[in-house]
């Protein structure tokens, strides 16, 4: 058995959820949790002069599951570049921007982080994620089965049938052991499964007559009444449009008459904004869409976003939006996967490099950091790349520099496309995120969102997933010394996951297999039953496999663990 | 009992709509198998290999499992360069442990796609796929083509499961699809086509480039291709440019014949230039029921779907050379283990007597001309009938299939050998 | 200074000479060069279990040459990423030789197998013998072929040679097999003896010559003239030929020339010249 006490000493300690600003204070361990006062024969770490921080918590990460592994099928030359041997401790495998699964959860826990999302799980290929999953060793993980162009919802909404609606996502959601409700470009991946597009939220899904708005909005309220720990989780429609904030600001604001019935929590979180937060009407003249979006956002608390920040080199796009994958082909000439999937979504894969010459690239990444930057609220804007899309999730250091440093910024605008430059008003913009607001973005603001209320912080009765990072505050001014920053942010002085060292110095040092969640909505059982028998005609009409072999036993996961929603 | 739902562990059709009926530990009954199917879950008792194994002379002495584990793990550890073949007909959890062992012992694993359908997974890593899942041709393809594949022998129920005989949401039978063959020869499914294209051997490579003009609305300069008039490539490709869903699905027609991996590069390109003017998509007709599984796991633990050398401690991949046809061709290995497979029946003879000069360990539920040859050999349950396991569909839909019955006395699954293997050379590396 | 390191006890197993360029020996002593450990198989064996090492300096000569005397079939990597000086076989190559050479000269007296000059960016490689499969070819799912550098076969060369090829030039004496610059980018491929086809699949640029018989010619290959010369850029050849030019359904402007004299089953082609006329 691992000892899981620990005693962490003075470290300087953010813990935005506990509003813990960098104080000098110790932190206690006792059997993998947080707890009050000084753990007896407990392990003893010296955190002097080091940051602590709650474990990472990514909420968006295309990690496992069909179109990763189509991505990483498809990327032999992407992989003999990055090669891991293995070790004694860890397995072998390759990285780079599809890294494999094993290489996935030992270089997220060296920057620190305990906690990965996978946000787009086709229902009928879910348990090809969990298998996935189960492969990825140390952290905490979950997958979000994707609804926003499910036959069986779009029929719901057509024949006005909210009930039955509401009782097949929850069913669905036990079903395939899903955390939260996924909807990508809603009705646009169901017009593409006939090569067709969706340009606008009101437009009719071919065959279906219903609109994204409709769906958006019927999932949303569905998601309120079953008290999912998560807003709905969405990727805009348009995403291939030259300018597209406005849909961005249309979807966040196509809900915003349900939001009284909540408690202030966002009820929407949109994501990778920066994918859809263009301006402009052609690729002549993008331009940045993050001031609209940011004031959007300030006026209006029931919306939250992730930024889905590109950085430069050589990635692999990969999303459900099969429409927007197929038309990044066409623009870069790459290679292109479609993976559609029957009744339910698609998906696509395009390797992608993003340039710093290239205008419409520079804009691109001009336009994530300033979201981040305008949007005054941390709490509602999380950082990601949406890796691997915007850039391997190895980069997130860099990313938190450029948060933290206007100097790091002006650096790499003098670089990049001129025009671009001259487009953005990132260079204007002087603020410089604190430790503390990072601590929020990469952390506290995610596990915050996600509902998981004993992770993001180091509160008593929290796991004890905790990182603890060679960066002394008062000796490094993050401003001015931001590689400094990357440096501490690229390898943890420890990572601790329930109250277990499992790297050191960025090194892994133990291995344990980390938690599925999924979530449970308590559904009365005569209602099941009642579902099971309404749907499974349909059922076996529309899908290739019997209904009994759709459903995944929770058995079946190597180590889950249902959330009920908050009642 | 009636068991409803069983998941057929056949070919890659992996149909999971059969429905068994087992009395007294045997079957009965199956509802809803085609041929093959009956046959195996008919069958499966004769031949089989009942306790462990190992070479005495000429022939075999029945050895204690723990001794046939320890000897195996100890010819694995002390070999310089061992191989380890098969992993198609058995779940994905043993593959998943045979990768780690790959990883220990320092050896080449390498899957059944290496002599199927590798050359289709050779050809999407450089030009990718436009794919779908089979219930996306069953509601809504009116067009289908089977390229150097015959269903109607090899995957007997797909055309009514999947294809042209299966009633959709959008397309509801025969009569709104077209269904259409390209061949070298009239086969049982080309008698059933709306149009069939006979065409040369050897000239798939040609035929699917005209096509590509056709389609691309690029002149050609030729009187014929493959065999066959330009005005029948044109009228073909108009078939293609004009349907509203379109489907190719492709066969060992074209894997294993002149051009393998660039005949597919030339399909998959096809069909991603079609979709500049209709919807179409494109799948193998994968022969195992878990050959897509292996390729799956392998690609998820090591970045690469087959033919993967550990013997640097790491991955790394290059059809040629860390696949199982030339590291024999160039007698490389010093050891074997050999997992639910039969090489020794199916490789090229000069191969099959490279290996057999090596020490073989094979894992199979039945006597095969490979068990016959091997110096240990370990008997195991059949995946879908005597074990559970995880196998995915040849579109990577993934399926979880029963146990229907117990395995003879004494007989452990594919997973429970893997692991005690796994342990044994743990210990051993210690 | 010349390291001669004589093949005694052939392995069958793959034996990995990446290390051994002459950078890496540069200022080593042949005992320590005996020291150096290289896979054999899983195993990291010192080359003095397979090689007896000898170095010859010569004064003030700071040129660092490598010879290896044997039949190295199965070994990998000979002369892999080199940068400079010079190594030579006697013998047998093996695979992979010369894989992303940047500069440097490599010398192969009798034959190489596949992959030979893969990804290639400088410097030369002469092989008296044959080559198999890949010759000059990117990595697996890889736009990186071959962008600079001499390759020189005096045998025949397998098939997909020069795939994905960006730039230098492959000469081949003898013949190639089908599949010649498939995918090409760039660069030139000039080929002495036979062909039977496929050629230029997929090129969307660069050049290649055929001198004797080309079996057949794709469908997106179209007839632009008759040339008296193939320019390929790098080399220009005398002679009568035909001028194909595509891949057209890559937007293709790669041009491949065919000797006339030894391919008459082309003359058809000559009907659609002038057509533009």
């Amino acid at each position: 058995m691992k000892m899981r006490d620990l005693n962490i000493r003075n470290g300087v300690v953010y813990d935005p959820l506990n509003r813990i600003d960098g104080e000098r204070m110790d932190i206690y361990v006792r059997g993998g949790r947080i707890v009050e006062t000084p753990v007896k024969d407990a392990e003893e770490i010296n955190a002097s002069h080091m940051v602590v921080m709650p474990g990472g918590v990514d909420i968006h990460s295309h990690i496992a599951g069909t179109k990763v592994n189509v991505g990483r099928l498809m990327r032999p030359e992407d992989h003999f570049k990055d090669v891991l041997p293995r070790t004694g401790i860890r397995r072998a495998g390759v990285g780079h921007s599809v890294p494999t699964t094993y290489v996935t959860g030992y270089r997220y826990v060296e920057m620190g982080y305990t906690t990965v999302f996978e946000p787009a799980s086709p229902p009928l290929k879910t348990r090809h994620t969990h298998e996935e999953l189960d492969e990825t060793p140390i952290v905490d993980k979950g997958c979000f089965p994707l609804m926003g162009n499910n036959w069986f919802i779009m029929d719901y909404i057509r024949e006005n049938k909210y009930e039955e609606c509401r009782d097949y996502v929850a069913w669905l959601l036990e079903a395939v052991k899903g955390y939260a409700v996924k909807i990508v470009n809603p009705g646009g991946v169901e017009a593409w499964a006939w090569g067709k597009y969706i340009t606008h939220l009101d437009e009719p899904v071919p065959r279906f007559e219903v609109t994204p708005r409709e769906i958006i909005r019927w999932l949303c309220r569905i998601n309120l009444e079953l008290k999912n720990p998560h807003p709905i989780h969405v990727h805009t429609n348009n995403m291939a449009k030259p300018g597209n904030y406005e849909t961005t600001i249309e979807t966040m604001d196509s809900v915003k008459d349900m939001a009284s019935n909540t408690d202030g929590k966002p009820i929407i979180h949109v994501t990778h904004v920066q994918f859809t937060g263009r301006s402009g009407t052609s690729w002549v003249n993008v331009g940045s869409g993050a001031p609209e979006i940011a004031d959007y956002l300030n006026k209006n608390r029931h919306a939250e976003i992730d930024v889905g920040q590109i950085v430069f080199g050589d990635t692999t796009t990969m999303t459900a939006d099969g429409s927007f994958q197929f038309l990044l082909h066409l623009l870069s000439g790459n290679k292109w996967a479609n993976s559609d999937v029957e009744v339910e979504t698609g998906a696509g894969v395009v390797p992608f490099r993003y340039r710093r010459g290239n205008y419409v690239n520079a804009v691109q990444w001009g336009i994530g950091l300033e979201l981040a930057l305008l949007v005054k609220d941390p709490w509602r804007v999380h950082m990601t790349t949406d890796h691997p899309n915007g850039g391997p999730f190895t980069e997130y250091p860099k990313v938190i520099s450029w948060l933290m440093s206007k100097k790091s910024r002006k650096r790499l605008l003098g670089k990049i496309n001129s025009t671009a430059r001259r487009r953005l008003t990132l260079g204007d913009i002087d603020r410089e995120y604190s430790l503390y607001e990072v601590a929020m973005v990469t952390r506290a603001a995610q596990a915050r969102s996600l509902g998981l209320t004993w992770k993001g912080h180091l509160g008593p009765g929290a796991d004890a997933d905790i990182a603890i990072y060679n960066l002394n505050p008062k000796q490094v001014d993050p401003s001015k010394d931001y590689l400094k920053v990357r440096k501490a942010f690229k390898k943890a002085a420890y990572t601790i996951k329930d109250g277990v060292i499992v790297c050191k110095d960025g090194e892994i040092v133990e291995t344990p297999l980390g938690r599925t969640y999924w979530v449970k909505p308590p559904l009365p059982e005569e209602s099941l039953e009642s579902l099971a028998s309404n749907i499974s005609g349909r059922f076996k009409e529309y899908y290739t496999v019997e209904m009994d072999n759709y459903v995944i036993d929770e058995g079946y996961l190597a180590n889950p663990q249902a959330v009920a929603p908050a009642r | 009992m009636l068991i409803r739902g069983v998941v057929c562990t056949v070919c890659g059709c992996c149909c999971d709509d059969l429905n068994v009926e087992v009395v007294d530990g045997r079957v009965e009954r199956v509802e809803n198998a085609c041929s093959l199917a009956l046959s195996k879950f008919k069958h499966h008792s004769s031949d089989r290999i009942l306790k462990p194994l190992m070479r005495k002379g000429n022939g075999f002495k029945e050895a204690p499992y723990h001794e046939a584990i320890r000897e195996a793990a100890r010819l694995l550890v002390d070999s310089n360069y061992p191989l380890l073949w098969g992993w198609c007909l058995t779940s994905c959890e043993a593959v998943k442990l045979g990768l780690e062992l790959a990883e220990l012992v320092g050896g080449v694993i390498d899957n059944n796609s290496s002599v199927c359908h590798g050359p289709g997974l050779i050809g999407v890593q450089d030009i990718g796929i436009s794919g779908c899942s089979l219930g996306e041709v069953k509601n809504r393809a009116d067009l289908i083509l089977y390229w150097g594949s015959n269903p109607v022998n090899a995957h007997p129920r797909h055309m009514a499961r999947y294809t042209a005989f299966a009633k959709g949401r959008f397309e509801a039978s025969r009569g709104d699809r077209k269904l259409i063959v390209v061949d070298v020869r009239r086969t049982e499914t080309a008698k059933l086509a709306d149009e069939f294209y006979q065409i040369e051997p050897n000239s798939d490579y040609e035929l699917l480039t005209a096509l590509r003009c056709a389609v691309n609305g690029e002149e050609m300069e030729l009187n014929t291709v493959a065999g066959l008039p330009v005005e029948r490539v044109e009228e073909l490709a108009d078939s293609l440019i004009s349907c509203r869903f379109g489907v190719l699905f492709y066969g060992l027609g074209l894997t294993m014949t002149y051009g393998k991996s660039r005949n597919l590069d030339a399909a998959l390109s096809l069909v991603r230039d079609l979709n500049r003017k209709t919807k179409f998509l494109i799948m193998p007709m994968r022969g195992h029921f878990n050959v897509t599984g292996s390729n799956e796991v392998f690609t998820w633990v090591t970045g690469y779907p087959f033919g993967v050398d550990f013997s640097k401690g790491y991955p790394e991949y290059n059809p040629g050379i860390t696949t199982i046809s030339d590291v024999l061709r160039r007698e490389e290995c010093d050891a074997a283990l050999i997992v639910a497979s039969d090489p020794i029946a199916h490789l090229p003879s000069s191969l099959a007597d490279t290996l057999k000069k090596i020490p073989m360990i094979t894992v199979d539920p039945h006597r095969t001309p490979t068990t016959e040859a091997s110096r240990i050999v370990i008997p195991s349950a059949i995946v879908g009938l005597e074990s559970t396991g995880t196998v995915y569909r040849m579109d990577g839909v993934p399926l979880e299939c029963k146990k229907i019955l117990n395995p003879p006395p004494g007989v452990k699954t594919d997973f429970e050998v893997m692991s005690d293997l796994l342990a044994e050379v743990k210990g051993l590396l210690r | 200074m010349e390291y001669v390191l004589k093949y005694y006890k052939p392995t069958r197993l793959p034996l990995d000479l990446s290390p051994l360029s002459p950078e890496a020996l540069e200022g080593k002593s042949a005992g320590e060069v005996a020291e150096m450990k290289v896979y054999a198989g899983k195993r990291m064996i010192e080359l003095s279990r397979f090689f007896n090492v000898e170095l010859r300096a010569s004064g003030e000569d700071q040129h660092v040459k490598i010879t290896i005397v044997g039949d190295l079939r199965n070994a990998r990597r000979i002369g892999c990423e080199m940068k400079g000086g010079e190594m030579r076989v006697v013998g047998n190559g093996g695979i992979y030789l010369g894989e992303r050479m940047k500069g440097g000269v490599i010398t192969v007296e009798g034959d190489v197998d596949s992959w030979t000059g893969s990804g290639m960016r400088g410097g030369s490689i002469t092989i008296n013998g044959s080559a198999g499969d890949f010759l000059g070819a990117s990595y697996r799912g890889s736009r990186e072929g071959m962008s600079g550098g001499v390759i020189q076969v005096n045998g025949s060369i397998g098939c997909e040679g020069g795939a994905w090829m960006k730039g230098g030039l492959i000469h081949v004496k003898g013949s190639a097999g089908p599949f010649l610059g498939v995918h090409m980018q760039g660069g030139s491929i000039l080929v002495e003896g036979n062909c039977p086809g496929r050629v230029g699949a997929g090129m969307i640029g660069g050049r290649i010559a055929v001198l004797g018989k080309m079996l057949n010619l794709l469908p997106s290959f179209t007839v632009d003239s008759v040339r008296t010369h193939a320019d390929l850029g790098a080399v220009k050849v005398e002679g009568g030929f035909y001028m194909f030019t595509g891949d057209n359904n890559e937007q293709g402007q790669g041009r491949i020339y065919v000797s006339k004299d030894e391919n008459p089953h082309f003359a058809w082609c000559e009907k659609y010249l002038g057509r533009w006329e």
